[in-house]
């Protein structure tokens, strides 16, 4: 039997939106007054960076401290009971204060912006959001160019979204949008690229308000995202025979544009109560047609924030990430890039610890300490960075 | 064509295909949004309030049947036993045996119409549910006041008959009234310490909820924010440009990306990004930003619903003003723990006036009954 695919997903969203009207309608039976929340955030500290260009080699290691400033803004405004429009901007610097460490300074600004429109009878928010993101260089003094080699990038993006709103919380979202990459220091690596999505969003489980005084509760969230990625630059292709060793060489020009594929999915659970505990998988499969860029990327996280004693409050975040390089890569293993070793795998590893505590009710003092390493795999290449900051953050809300 | 381009051709055609069903879902989301008639949806309401009446109206039928069978079955219990203690003949054994299976037989009637009943109950239920919801649907579409008052009404019925039962406080006068005898004053101050002894109950229960919700708010506010010092310093390994003839490897074009220093990737973008198209509850955290959750008031990357809110909102109804009892019904279906300790915090307050206020007005009723027996 030939189904049609576009009905039966007409068919099922409109059963799914009629079964969900009920639960939105029941969650926005006492709306919300028209009302305006905001929030400030000013911080500013001090940070020692082992490894100030993240590199590989021992002998080019340089640490060096740097100053980190930053001012975060929100807005969320409830123009009616089913309207919601937020916005939310970001500004920060960082600046080291060795000479070497100057090609490593950066100021970022980025601005996110989204509408909802809740619809109670369909049990339905369609949205629409939109954010900017761009990392600028700069440098205080004459130091060494940043020879076309930094890390500086805009990108940007705008998406439309419809989520189904089910009892007891569960969400389904499907999103669409478009997103455009600039990769300032080589054009060839700018895209830009339409992805779509899907997410769920739910309570797995939760406690009894009336009988835990923790009243805990596990929320779960998983989705797919599939982007395409039309590159500026032309793909590659391996012009050595297949059985050849990898060498710089074999890399060659074809006359197509490159295009990427890049698939992600992640699966969530935070449980919150008296400490919160939290875990999170993400598995990213880029699937390129130029050679040398296709691979896997596993991610998986784990977190936990709690409150030690007098009010000092610790986040512990630890992470491992394995890239997996579907073509041989190679990794040059001195500056002038004369000797290379070729790897299938890599992978880094970090832990980071915040401490927090409140001074007032708009002033907190904070300290992070990280440790960013390669443990697992490629003995041939040694990584490791620090960082330790201190500083302070204000913060007003109404 | 090279099998990596073909990958990559055969990829961008599902890719296609997944773009149109999004768009499809896109174009038809709006359609399938658009609202029913408001005639329409107060007929729903209208006809589940109807068949609600008709399954109360069963209800005290099957009641009324099976008081009835109650009244026989214990009429033929009792000359069940006047039989027993009658002199024994053949004539009597034959009536006990007769009215025995006659008990019986009402016996399982009445059994039947238990289950009958207790069916009738599971029903009325779900139609009170059906018809919470109907009311619910038809007052977010915005109906005229009229309407709206008379559903409100409807509603507060309704919830109160599906929940437990839940009573509001009632609280006595509490003015001295300089020409009552000391058993009224007497009757006065027991009413006055009942009230009080309830709302210090309540306000232990608003503490506890405030206690709870505050330190929600106050981890997530945490995790969030150990989330953006993480932001400038993500881990992630992004090579690029590994047989570009600017060469593969060097210290600029690989290393973790920085999230303001993040360089072209194989996901490139900013940290947010990463995991929030995904839904990641860490980056933006669960609370809405602050923003008390999302349009529909309920939102996930939250707390689960507490009962408890829309119990204080009733027990409260004549101790806190509306706009407390309006905060109050929000809590329970908000996903922000900062709302829900705000409104706890809140109605604890005016709890609190409320108890000094009684406290106050009882030593003062007090002091005028010692005086009035001591005069006597």
């Amino acid at each position: 039997m030939t189904r049609n695919p576009a009905a039966v997903v007409a068919v099922a969203i409109a059963a799914a939106s009629a079964s969900a009207s009920t639960a939105l309608a029941q969650e926005s039976a006492v709306p919300d007054p028209d009302r305006t929340d905001w929030s400030l955030q000013l911080e500013g500290g001090s940070e020692y960076d082992s490894n100030v260009h993240r590199v590989e080699r021992r002998e080019s290691v340089i640490g060096s401290p740097l100053a980190r400033l930053g001012a975060r803004h929100r807005l969320a405004w409830r123009r009616t009971p089913r309207e919601r429009l937020t916005l939310a901007s970001h500004g920060g610097l960082k600046v080291f204060t060795r000479e070497t460490g100057q090609t490593e300074n950066v100021a970022v600004l980025s601005a996110d912006g989204g509408y909802e429109w809740g619809l109670p009878a369909r049990g339905l928010i369609l949205g629409l959001s939109g954010n900017y993101y761009d990392a600028i260089p700069y440098q205080l003094s004459d130091a060494e160019d940043d020879d076309g080699l930094g890390r500086h990038f805009r990108i940007g993006q705008g998406a439309a979204s419809a989520t189904l709103v089910g009892p007891r919380g569960h969400r389904v979202t499907a999103l669409a949008g478009y997103r455009a990459f600039h990769y300032k220091p080589d054009e060839d690596l700018d895209w830009q690229g339409e992805h779509v999505g899907l997410i769920y969003q739910g309570t797995f489980w939760r406690g009894d308000p009336d009988r835990d005084d923790d009243a805990a509760a596990i929320e779960v969230s998983a989705g797919y995202r599939v982007e395409r990625r039309g590159y500026e630059g032309r793909a590659l292709t391996n012009i050595c025979e297949d059985d050849d060793n990898p060498d710089v060489e074999c890399s060659g020009g074809t006359g197509f544009d490159r295009a990427d594929l890049n698939h992600s999915v992640a699966v969530e659970a935070v449980y919150t109560g008296r400490r919160i505990y939290s875990a999170r998988y993400e598995l990213q499969v880029n699937d390129s047609n130029s050679f040398g860029e296709s691979l896997v990327r596993q991610r998986l996280q784990l977190g936990l924030t709690t409150e030690l004693f007098r009010e000092i409050y610790l986040t512990a975040e630890a992470t491992a990430l394995i890239n997996i390089y579907l073509d041989p890569l190679l990794v040059a293993r001195d500056e002038q890039a004369l000797t290379f070793v070729s790897i299938d795998e890599e992978n880094r590893n970090s832990l980071a610890l915040h401490l927090s505590r409140a001074l007032t009710r708009h002033w907190a003092i904070e300290g992070r300490y990280a440790i960013y390493s390669n443990e697992f795999t490629n003995h041939e290449l040694t990584f490791r960075r620090q960082t330790v900051y201190l500083g302070a953050v204000y913060r007003y809300e109404r | 064509m090279p099998p990596a381009t073909r990958t990559a051709a055969v990829s961008l055609s599902i890719l296609t295909k997944l773009v149109l069903a999004v768009a499809l879902f896109l174009t038809a989301a709006p359609a399938l949004a658009q609202a029913p008639q408001p005639s329409a949806i107060t007929g729903v309401t209208d006809r589940a309030a109807a068949e609600m009446a008709r399954v109360q109206r069963r209800r005290v039928q099957k009641l009324a049947e099976k008081r009835s069978l109650e009244r026989t079955y214990e009429a033929q219990l009792r000359a069940l036993d006047r039989l027993k203690r009658s002199r024994a003949s053949w004539n009597r054994d034959r009536l006990i045996r007769a009215s025995k299976a006659e008990s019986q037989s009402t016996a399982e009637r009445l059994s039947r119409a238990d289950l009958e009943l207790r069916a009738i109950d599971g029903q009325l239920r779900r139609q009170r549910q059906v018809l919470l919801a109907a009311i619910d649907r038809e007052l977010a579409g915005g109906p005229v006041s009229d309407r709206r008052a008379a559903l409100g009404r409807m509603r507060v019925q309704v919830n109160a008959e599906l929940g437990p039962r839940v009573r509001k406080i009632l609280l006595p006068d509490d003015t001295l009234d300089e020409l009552a005898d000391p058993e009224e004053l007497n009757e006065q101050i027991g009413l006055i310490h009942h009230a009080e002894v309830e709302l210090r109950r309540e306000r232990e229960a608003l503490r506890q909820r405030e206690d709870r919700y505050a330190r929600m708010a106050h981890l997530r506010q945490q995790r969030e924010r150990a989330t953006q010092m993480g932001e400038l310093e993500d881990e992630v390994v992004r090579r690029t440009g590994r047989t570009e003839p600017r060469g593969s490897g060097n210290a600029g074009a690989e290393g973790d990306r920085g999230g303001d220093d993040q360089q072209e990737d194989n996901g490139g973008a900013p940290p947010f990004e990463d995991g929030g198209d995904l839904g990641s509850s860490g980056g933006n955290g669960g609370d809405g930003g602050g923003t008390g959750g999302g349009t529909t008031g309920g939102g996930s990357g939250g707390v689960g619903e507490d009962s408890g809110f829309e119990r204080s909102s009733i027990l409260l109804t004549d101790v806190v003003d509306s706009t407390t009892i309006d905060a109050l019904r929000r809590a329970s279906r908000s996903s922000s723990p900062k709302e829900r300790a705000a409104a706890a915090l809140r109605a604890r307050r005016q709890v609190e006036a409320r108890l000094q206020r009684l406290e106050r007005s009882r030593a003062l009723i007090q002091r005028h009954l010692g005086k009035l027996r001591r005069g006597q």
